[in-house]
């Protein structure tokens, strides 16, 4: 069987810069895997701007941003392998992948990096009731028709789901000609970027209908319309509050789930409010010597923090593969009071400062970060305001980690 | 006036205040380019815009403006952009269409080969 020092499974954002950073600690025999027909994964499909602004100090969009990362990976040699998709990983590390040229392949690997990415949530996990015509795609997917292969969708649109890519896509298909009747969102805010509420919809006219959500499809071969209900505190569509609005297309944006299928099947324990792997502040997973990084681990909302993690789990691995790897701790942090999670879940060394990344329940104004141990609060931070769709972290330094009594700490947050 | 600053996605909350149809003062900016940007959205608004051109042998180039247009000069440029087709190959930054507005020339964002 082949072996390799490192395997990094999925060829996007997280495992191009996985793959950079690794190589820049010195390793050299490693491999990325890519299910595709190029690397870059969901960016290339993202054909907008607003990314790699903290990376690269610039505005770029999604392919420009997969290219900076795909000509360092030429330019450094960094062996991929195209059109390859792995099929399993079992616990001692080998990895079968397939394609058309070479079959069913096994790499017995050191370490591997897990960088697949997320898909989106569809409609069979939303259970709106009516009937199941033709005309209703994720946004996603929609947006890989329109932009990839140039195929448009439909002309008259409701868009379900207010995160940024049901913006998005409100519109490219309106610059494409279709009218977009509505965006619907059971919660009372968005989740999307202010930025693409303003460039996306307000600047197109169209409107956002917070505290509303789809209740019926309507439409025998191809949809014909939907009936849009305001729904009440406890998200329950008003009796009496239907509209029904005309459409050919519906699109939905209603969130993004990890992809962890092969993480499941290597048995790595997983985190039920992320839905990715547990791992420490390397992206080490409960299986030693692999890694997880990227929307496989938590769905980011920036590519850049997608970029930054994956230097880290590549780091990691490197010093992984050489014996450098340092374990002097164990402990664990846990979400709180309006969290609703925090990666890492586990600090294992009091070596170097750690970032913790979390995500608020609720949007809250005037608000107050605090870590506490068993005993103690260990540190506190202020937010001027935090949104459920724009991730936070503080910073724990070394001398704060080595002050920490007792295995475990919780991060909550106080707001308005 | 109240705005968000889409220069990046902080997305302050900018207010402007006017005084004898001038700006006065622009409070809330995280930084400078958020000034710059609630000046123009007073006077001009511009969008950057990306979309996509077909090659003539049907596959799609994904490509921007490489400078924020107009807001409302933007259906015009999609409609001179849905017009052409471009040969193959492209290369990321070559220019596809030449002053689709003033000096706003539509560029290519990926390699195409
Ligand atoms: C539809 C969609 C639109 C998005 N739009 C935006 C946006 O506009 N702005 C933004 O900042 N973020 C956006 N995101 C979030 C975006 O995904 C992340 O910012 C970033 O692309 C995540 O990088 P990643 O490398 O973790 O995942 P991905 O980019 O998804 O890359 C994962 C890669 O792994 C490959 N892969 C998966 N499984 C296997 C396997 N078994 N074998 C081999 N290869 C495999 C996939 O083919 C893919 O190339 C979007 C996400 C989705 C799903
Ligand atoms: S003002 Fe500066 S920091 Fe704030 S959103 Fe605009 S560009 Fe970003």
């Amino acid at each position: 069987m082949q072996t390799k020092d490192l395997v990094i499974i999925g060829g996007g954002p997280a495992g191009m810069a996985a793959a950079v950073s690794a190589y820049g600690k010195g390793i050299r025999d490693l491999l990325i895997i890519e299910r595709d027909e190029s690397l870059g994964g969901i960016l290339q499909q993202c054909i907008h701007n607003g990314f790699g602004l903290h990376m690269f100090k610039e505005e770029l969009t999604g392919p420009e941003y997969a290219w900076r990362y795909e000509k360092m990976i030429l330019d450094l040699g960094i062996p991929f392998k195209l059109n390859s998709m792995v099929v399993d990983i079992s616990k001692d590390k080998v990895i079968t992948y397939v394609n058309e040229e070479e079959g069913e392949v096994k790499i017995k690997a050191k370490a591997i990096i897990l960088a697949m990415g997320c898909r989106e949530r569809s409609r069979g996990a939303l259970n709106i009731p009516g009937t199941r015509p033709a005309g209703i795609y994720t946004a996603g997917t929609a947006q890989k028709f329109i932009n990839m292969m140039g195929l448009m969708v439909g002309r008259q649109v409701v868009i379900l789901g207010s995160g940024d890519i049901g913006l998005i896509m409100a519109r490219r298909m309106t610059l494409e000609g279709a009218s977009v009747k509505a965006v619907c969102e059971i919660m009372p805010y968005s989740s999307g970027l202010a930025r693409n509420i303003v460039q996306c919809l307000d600047d197109f006219n169209i409107p956002l209908k917070l505290g509303h959500t789809v209740t019926k499809i309507h439409g025998k071969d191809r949809l014909e319309g939907v009936t849009i209900s305001k729904v009440d505190e406890n998200r329950r569509p008003i009796p009496g509050t239907e509209e029904y609005t005309e459409c050919d297309t519906l699109l939905l944006s209603v969130g993004l789930i990890p992809e962890n299928e092969l993480t499941k099947g290597m048995g790595i324990e997983l985190d039920g409010s992320t839905r990715g792997a547990v791992v420490d502040q390397n992206r080490e997973t409960s299986l030693e010597g692999v890694f997880s990084c990227g929307n496989v681990l938590h769905v980011h909302d920036l590519v850049d923090y997608v970029s930054e993690e994956a230097y880290i789990a590549g780091e990691a691995a490197a010093r992984y593969i050489k014996g450098e790897r340092v374990k002097n701790n164990n402990i664990s942090v846990t979400a709180s009071d309006n969290v609703s999670y925090v990666v890492p879940q586990r600090i294992t060394s009091d070596k170097e400062k750690v970032k913790i990344y979390f995500r608020t329940k609720n949007e809250l104004d005037n608000v107050q970060i605090i870590v506490s141990d068993c005993e103690n609060v260990v540190y506190k931070a202020k937010r001027r305001k935090t949104k459920p769709g724009e991730m936070e972290y503080v910073t724990m330094a070394e001398d704060v980690l080595n002050n920490i009594k007792g295995n475990e700490i919780s991060l909550k947050v106080i707001g308005e | 006036m109240e705005l968000v600053c889409i220069v990046c996605p902080v997305s302050c909350n900018l207010e402007v205040v006017m005084e004898d149809g001038k700006i006065k003062e622009i409070k809330g900016a995280g930084c400078k380019r958020g000034v710059k940007y609630a000046e123009e959205e007073t006077i001009c608004p511009k969008r950057t815009l990306t979309t996509t051109i077909r090659t003539t042998d049907n596959r799609m180039v994904p490509v921007r403006s490489d400078k924020p247009l107009p807001k409302d000069r933007v259906f015009e440029v999609m409609e001179k952009i849905n017009k052409v087709k471009c040969v193959p190959p492209v290369r990321i930054g070559d220019i596809i269409l030449e002053k689709v507005y003033e000096d706003v020339n539509i560029i290519a964002t990926r390699n195409i080969g």
